[in-house]
């Protein structure tokens, strides 16, 4: 007996501490990013991070901006140019949270990768690339709306205490990141709405625009342009613009990179932008309804000036009745009558399009040469008669005419106007007009409102004052919060 | 005529069946009552070293086979056995005296019983009577109440029973604070028991009880125990209960005219005119939506229980049925149980006990709350215009948030959700527990037992097509929880002249498997199938699974001694290992000792007559709390996936937190307390001091949003409990045809927080509302956990808005302008019961009631969010800022300017008192004089008519003041449009054979 019992007690000891050890059924980080299907499942986590926060958010406060458009409900007191209130507030945090939850996934990634075990050095470069491409556009856009920010690296990933960069280091950061992914990024993308060479190249013109680099804007975008990579999309009628921007498309010739949605995992911003009563070509605008908060209206010159026989006039904007009192137009650019529900718009999301580098290209050879060259006139032209229905490659008689805006102002008016009708409702027509300074003006021209001095900087989050020793209220914050 | 033929038959009847007992031996028949007089039910009578035993009536008499020198043995719980020689009278009455020992009454303890005189620790019981007084869809909540330092809070009226229960207070801020249940002996969760089950309730509240259960016992323990047969005549007892749920209490909002009005104020301040005619609002309806989507409801519920036995065999059986459907339409909960006790001996060494249940529930849900601007079922019903009705005059229902421009377009329909949507649940568990006992040698055994509990939950949820607000969509999710309990334990008991010894030693395993899945799909065709054909949607969801296991080994041991009865000493220890922490830190060891001194023993007490029993007690312990999650401590990659080449691709991130090194959460008690006995026990006291503290923390260092992370967990703070109990029961009135018993309890506990990381505040998380998105609890060192910590306001400014004081005076408002301005903590809570019978009559109240609570209704900062055309309550109409008010009525008017643009923040305005007084039940039963009419063959036919929550005292303006919208740990005390609570009329009626 005793025996027995002295047995039992030592094979219960014996095979006690195995039982204890955990399994888990899931993936670590330790056993991570070492093969080629692991570091695009890497690329893909920042990539994600966008969807909350900056994929609604971000466009939406940007239109709400915007010298053409105005926000309605909740979104209506930012088209007062005051300033952001609290309600508005709590979306710029979410396009804060988003960004940075980002640039989190891509400094893990960059840390690790140069480890992995099971992929050749040009493959690192590659991924690392695509990850240093994306980190470079979540930080472009913090410094566009908010100004100076922390900056997160994968050098300093454990420091939770990181004061705000000069906007010269920050620009270095993002000029190096995109100068890295500019070489190294596959030259036709891996997967469609994974950056190509193309695309870290577009962004960096942008950046260098931004920091008024023409020459190197310049150059960039002719190679970009000379490549033959990306074509304009011809269109006929009003609907062939479904060809670019509907719900259907997976890739086109003017696919520079997008942010990719489909049925199962969407688009918010055309939720937004619907409303459940909108008929466009038959069919609902959006499976599920519609928030409607983004309106134009008569009344605004630049909506009035625009000549009808222009096709995106009719295409991104609809007649409806909101019932404020005045005719209201929709922004109708994107559409999805078999969305499922209202996070599930499969339109993707054209962060940078063919005619934007296009029209940025026009903007380069005119601050360049002092005025535009036939070239540049060229260029604008070939945007604008797609616009209209024409073939680009041909001369139309709509086309501008080179002595007729021979002086750099008078063209770069054109470009702005282009500009505003091209990308409508694209989320770029406010950081455009900031960055040609003057957005006051046009704001004016257009809607006769004032902008206060406060409304040109979002508000760095409370969060981050709470949490980030490094950072302080009373200094920190951005002027007029 | 009848009457006279039934009671001739019935004489008859019993004559033969007198008869028939004649023809083997005599028959003794007789009555039992206690000293006062009064008839004892259930007294065991049996002729001594036989096996021939019955049991009294509840009339107290008895009719046992016996004859002239043959000697019964009477027993009863509280008196002890008595045996008495039958004369040549074969009547036999007998008088039970209650002895000074006879708290010989045994008291349910971890891994085996003590007499109460033995117990040194904190243990309230409370009784299975109690617990089945009314209908209850989880059997816990009947704790309401009924201990002293046991407060149950309801957090919603959901059907199914959702609350929180707390023992001493919170211990912790990220683990849970929840007690460990454990039924007939196995870990087990309590929400499906049939309460008419259950025997007694035993809850474990100071460390000297509860360290025996090591890891999982810092928040207390509560050891339910289900009924068992008895030898002796088989019995059949059958309970039915019918009865009416309705809205305990409808918020006062506005009719059609007043909401035209107000908004017609509101368009003129904000946009420069007014909206509405006044033809137009003479010619609104008014549609009360509240009372549309509230109704009267039915509760039912059937038992049935079979028990008997004889020396060899004890068999229990119960079957019960409850169906309770909730005042919100197409939502209920259903339970069926079914039961099976057996007790079995095979001889005297070795014994069998096997206990075998089943239940299925049923439950569907419509719960949907919370939300903003009318974005929920709930908040739709407040918030929807009056001058609106549901639906169109074609039938199909009407989008609210078309019907003016000003409309907010979150506002819901109700009857859209509650038609057109539905959530059921259905879960089958089975639980088998199987221990065999064997005695080694005299005073030693071995009881080894196996409890398997596995459980089964299958969630349906089904949108069809007619919903506004998204396509049609189904989705399907299932949870498979298999547990195993194995425990091994030796038991010794030893009783040498004035030495009592009580070992027990041992080691359990436990292990929890659980697996997830889920799928659904969205755009079906047809809505018939609902979730049966999931392959018929056009959109697929991404399917999931999930997978967790948890391990947990222990060794236990105590030693109860008493010397002479007089002197107690308990010393336990319990040693845990769980699988959830880093190794190296898997093992925690639980310590306690305890010392009991029964003063009432001692020679210069002997002859005090009026003090029957005087016990102090005084007690240390260490327990645990497991506090995270499995694979908390390993770095694990979350798996997702995201649109990218025209289809999903499958990305991999880290998680939120950043994981380190953790261990036990641990809990030193110390508690001290005194037992009194006055007039031989008629009045009973019992009081209790504790101060626990809780270190190792696991606290979250919320990191600052650039960081990528959300927070990292550490094992830092402290947290301190403190508090007193009492208890006090009477027989105030114990005699022949009056008894009352009058009882009470109260506690009151001090909740603080001693220390965090960094003395940082850690604040509560954020309730977003899109016009306010801010947090409203604090955690800080030296205040409760869980403080409403928030804006003050500073009356109105010139033209009418909100303002809020400026601590700091720097022109803006911020975190450092907060202050704590109100604590969701109660300073005391209490329960009253008074149980009075008379002839057969039986009438018994219950009070409970909680004071110095704060609530946060944050469903009253809908009042100030005005330019959206919700409906608001009358108040924001009668009582607010206008511009030719004069100052006084202005700085007295309740609510700001009527405008869309006021500065609303979470502010003190929202803080009320949430003190309540609530009779939870009140009943009034007869129990039909069987006996007096002579029907033999029915033992007991009670009727009954009861109310619960039927009057309640409070000064909170929100729906009710039990509420806990957002759970009971950290954003505790939160209303904010949660499932109403109801008051119930019910009747019923109790058959026993």
């Amino acid at each position: 007996m005793k025996n027995l019992l002295i047995f039992m007690g030592l094979l219960v000891t014996c095979s006690c501490s195995k039982w204890l050890d955990e399994e888990p059924k899931a993936v670590s980080e330790v056993t991570f990013y070492n093969t080629e299907q692991e570091a695009a499942a890497a690329v893909l986590a920042p990539l994600n991070k966008f969807r909350s926060g900056f994929a609604m958010s971000f466009p939406g406060l940007m239109e709400s901006f915007a010298d053409y458009q105005y926000g309605r409900g909740s979104w209506a007191s930012n088209s007062d140019y005051k300033g952001l209130d609290p309600q508005n507030v709590s979306r710029s945090d979410g396009i804060w949270s988003s960004l940075y939850n980002a640039i989190r996934d891509c400094n893990i990634a960059i840390s690790r990768l140069p480890e992995g075990s099971d992929l050749t050095e040009e493959q690192k470069s590659a991924f690392i690339a695509e990850l240093r491409f994306i980190r470079g556009f979540a930080y472009f856009t913090l410094v566009q709306l908010w100004s100076e920010v922390p900056l997160r690296t994968e050098m300093n990933m454990d420091e939770w205490d990181l004061p705000k960069s000069s906007l010269d280091e920050l620009y270095a950061f993002i000029v190096a990141d995109l100068e890295f992914a500019a070489l190294h990024c596959p030259q036709t993308e891996r997967l469609i709405g994974t950056p190509s060479r193309y695309a870290a190249q577009g962004l960096l013109a942008q950046v260098y625009m931004q920091l008024k680099n023409y020459q190197g804007a310049h150059d960039l975008l002719k190679s970009i342009i000379d490549s033959k990579r990306y074509a304009l999309v011809p269109v006929n009628t009003v609907r062939d613009f479904e060809k670019i921007f509907g719900p259907d498309v997976v890739n086109t010739t003017e696919e520079v990179f997008y942010l990719k949605s489909t049925h199962t995992a969407g688009w918010q911003f055309v939720m937004f932008c619907s409303h459940p009563n909108a008929v466009i070509d038959g069919k609902k605008m959006h499976g599920a309804g519609g928030w409607y908060g983004l309106y134009t209206r008569t009344g605004n010159t630049l909506f009035d000036e625009w000549d009808n026989a222009d096709l995106r006039k009719g295409y991104n904007t609809l007649f409806l009745d909101l019932g404020l009192g005045f005719d209201t137009y929709l922004p109708t650019k994107f559409y999805d009558p078999l969305a499922p529900s209202s996070d599930n718009a499969s339109n993707s999301n054209p962060i940078i399009r063919y005619p934007d580098l296009l029209l940025l290209y026009a903007e380069s050879i005119n601050e360049l040469h002092d005025g535009p060259t036939q070239e540049a006139m060229d260029v604008l032209n070939r945007v604008r008669r797609r616009g209209y229905g024409y073939a680009p490659d041909q001369p139309a008689s709509i086309d501008y005419v080179l002595a007729d805006y021979g002086s750099k102002a008078q063209f770069l008016e054109l470009i702005i106007k282009e500009q505003a009708y091209e990308t409508w409702n694209e989320g770029k027509r406010w950081l455009f007009l900031r960055r040609l300074g003057i957005a006051a003006e046009k704001v004016m021209d257009a809607k006769g409102l004032t902008i206060e001095e406060k409304h040109y900087l979002f508000p760095i989050p409370a969060a981050e004052f709470n949490y980030n020793a490094a950072l302080d209220a009373g200094r920190d914050q951005n002027p007029g919060y | 005529m009848v009457h006279k033929l039934l009671k001739k038959w019935c004489c008859l009847a019993s004559c033969l069946c007198l008869g028939f007992h004649a023809l083997g031996q005599d028959t003794v028949t007789g009555r039992v009552t206690d000293e006062g007089g009064t008839p004892l039910e259930g007294v065991s009578v049996s002729v001594k070293n036989t096996a021939n035993s019955t049991s009294t009536n509840v009339e107290g008499h008895y009719s046992i086979g016996a004859r002239q020198g043959n000697v019964l043995v009477f027993g009863y719980v509280g008196y002890g056995t008595q045996e008495v020689e039958v004369g040549a009278n074969l009547t036999l009455d007998v008088k039970l005296v209650t002895k000074q020992e006879a708290l010989d009454e045994v008291v349910v303890v971890g891994y085996g019983t003590l007499k109460r005189r033995d117990v040194t620790g904190a243990i309230a019981s409370v009784s299975g009577q109690k617990m089945s007084e009314y209908v209850v869809p989880n059997p816990v909540q009947a704790l309401q109440g009924r201990a002293a330092g046991v407060v149950v809070t309801t957090n919603s009226g959901a059907p199914n029973g959702n609350f929180t229960v707390r023992i001493r207070g919170s211990n912790s801020i990220r683990g849970g604070n929840d007690p460990l249940y454990i039924i007939d002996g196995m870990p087990s969760s309590p929400s499906s028991i049939n309460s008419l089950d259950i025997e007694s309730v035993e809850v474990l509240k100071d460390a000297s009880a509860t360290a025996i259960y090591g890891s999982r016992a810092a928040n207390g323990v509560v050891l339910i125990t289900t009924k068992r047969g008895k030898s002796g005549a088989a019995s059949i007892a059958y309970d039915v209960n019918y009865g009416i749920q309705s809205q305990i209490k409808k918020l006062d909002m506005m009719n059609a005219t007043e909401w035209a009005t107000f908004y017609n104020e509101q368009q003129l301040n904000d946009v420069g005119k007014t909206y509405f005619t006044d033809e137009q609002i003479a010619a609104m309806g008014n549609v009360d939506w509240q009372s549309l989507v509230f109704q009267n409801a039915p509760i039912q519920n059937h038992n049935l229980m079979v028990m008997g036995g004889t020396e060899k065999a004890k068999v229990l059986v119960s079957g019960s049925a409850m169906t309770r459907d909730g005042i919100i339409p197409n939502s209920k909960y259903d339970k069926y149980n079914l039961r099976s006790n057996i007790d079995y001996n095979f001889n005297d060494r070795f014994s069998l006990q096997l206990n075998m249940v089943y239940t299925r529930t049923g439950r569907s849900d419509q719960n949907s709350g919370g939300g903003n601007r009318g974005g929920s079922l709930i908040g739709g019903t407040l918030a929807s215009p009056p001058s609106l009705q549901p639906y169109n005059e074609d039938g199909s229902y009407q989008n609210l948030q078309l019907a003016y421009p000003f409309m907010s377009n979150a506002l819901l329909n109700p009857f859209n959700i509650l038609n057109e949507t539905s959530s059921k649940t259905n879960a089958n568990l089975g639980n088998i527990n199987l221990a065999l006992g064997y005695e080694l040698i005299k005073g030693l055994s071995l009881r080894t037992s196996l409890g398997i509990e596995n459980n089964d939950y299958q969630t349906d949820y089904y949108r069809t097509s007619k919903y506004l607000y998204g396509a049609s969509n189904a989705s399907i999710s299932n949870q498979h929880d298999m547990t195993i309990v194995n425990e091994n334990i030796l038991n010794y008991h030893m009783d040498i002249n004035d030495h009592a010894l009580d070992a027990v030693g041992g080691f359990t395993y436990q292990q929890y498997v659980g697996k997830s899945s889920s799928m659904s799909g969205s755009n079906f065709i047809s809505d018939a199938p609902e979730t049966g054909q999931i392959s018929g949607a056009s959109i697929f969801g991404i399917p999931s699974s999930g997978y967790t296991k948890w391990v947990l080994m222990s060794y236990l041991g105590r030693i109860n001694y008493s010397f002479k009865g007089k002197y107690v000493m308990t010393v336990s220890a319990r040693s845990d290992g769980s699988s959830r922490y880093s190794p190296g830190n898997k093992w925690g060891f639980f310590p306690s000792a305890a010392l009991a001194w029964r003063i009432s023993q001692e020679r210069f007490l002997s002859n005090v007559d009026w003090l029957s029993e005087l016990k102090l007690r005084a007690g240390y312990g260490r327990t645990g709390s497991t506090a995270i999650s499995p694979y908390a401590t390993l770095n694990m990659l979350s798996q997702g996936k995201t649109p990218i080449n025209g289809d999903m691709g499958t990305f991999y991130a880290p998680s939120t937190t950043l994981p380190a090194n953790l261990r036990w959460e641990t809990t030193d008690q110390i508690n001290v307390g005194v037992d009194i006995g006055l007039l031989t026990n008629r009045l009973r006291i019992t009081a209790d001091y504790y101060d626990k503290i809780t270190k190792d923390l696991l606290n979250a260092v919320i990191l600052p949003p650039s960081s990528g992370y959300g927070n990292t967990i550490r094992n830092i703070g402290k947290m301190g409990n403190k508090g007193v109990e009492l208890m006090v029961e009477g027989d105030v009135i114990s005699n022949d045809r009056l008894l009352w018993t009058l009882s009470g309890n109260i506690s009151a506990n001090r909740n603080k927080v001693i220390s965090l990381y960094g003395g940082d505040d850690v604040y509560g998380s954020n309730v977003n509302l899109s016009y306010i998105n801010d947090f409203i609890h604090l955690i800080r060192e030296g205040e409760p956990m869980g403080v409403f910590f928030t804006y003050k306001e500073n009356g109105y400014t010139d033209d009418g808005n909100l303002q809020y004081i400026d601590r700091d005076d720097n022109g803006t408002l911020s975190v450092a302008d907060k202050m704590i301005t109100g604590n969701p903590y109660p300073d005391f809570t209490y329960g009253i019961n008074s149980d009075l019978s008379y002839r057969g009559f039986d009438f018994s109240f219950f009070f409970q009631g909680s004071q110095g609570n704060d609530l946060f209704n944050v469903g009253e900062t809908a009042n100030l969010d005005q330019g959206m055309g919700l409906n608001l309550r009358k108040g924001v109409l009668n009582s607010h800022w206008k511009p030719d008010n004069s100052p006084e009525a202005n700085a007295a008017a309740k609510y700001p300017r009527v405008s869309r643009s006021i500065a609303v923040q979470y502010s003190d305005r929202f803080i009320e008192d949430g003190s309540y007084l609530r009779l939870k039940n009140i009943s009034l039963g007869y129990n039909l004089p069987l006996q007096k009419w002579g029907i033999q063959w029915c033992n007991q036919l009670k009727v009954y008519v009861s109310a619960q929550n039927i009057w309640t005292l409070t000064k909170y303006t929100g729906m009710d003041p039990e509420v806990n919208s957002l759970g009971g740990n950290i954003n505790i005390g939160v209303d904010y449009l949660t499932y109403p609570n109801v008051k119930t009329v019910s009747f019923g009626a109790r058959v026993q054979f």
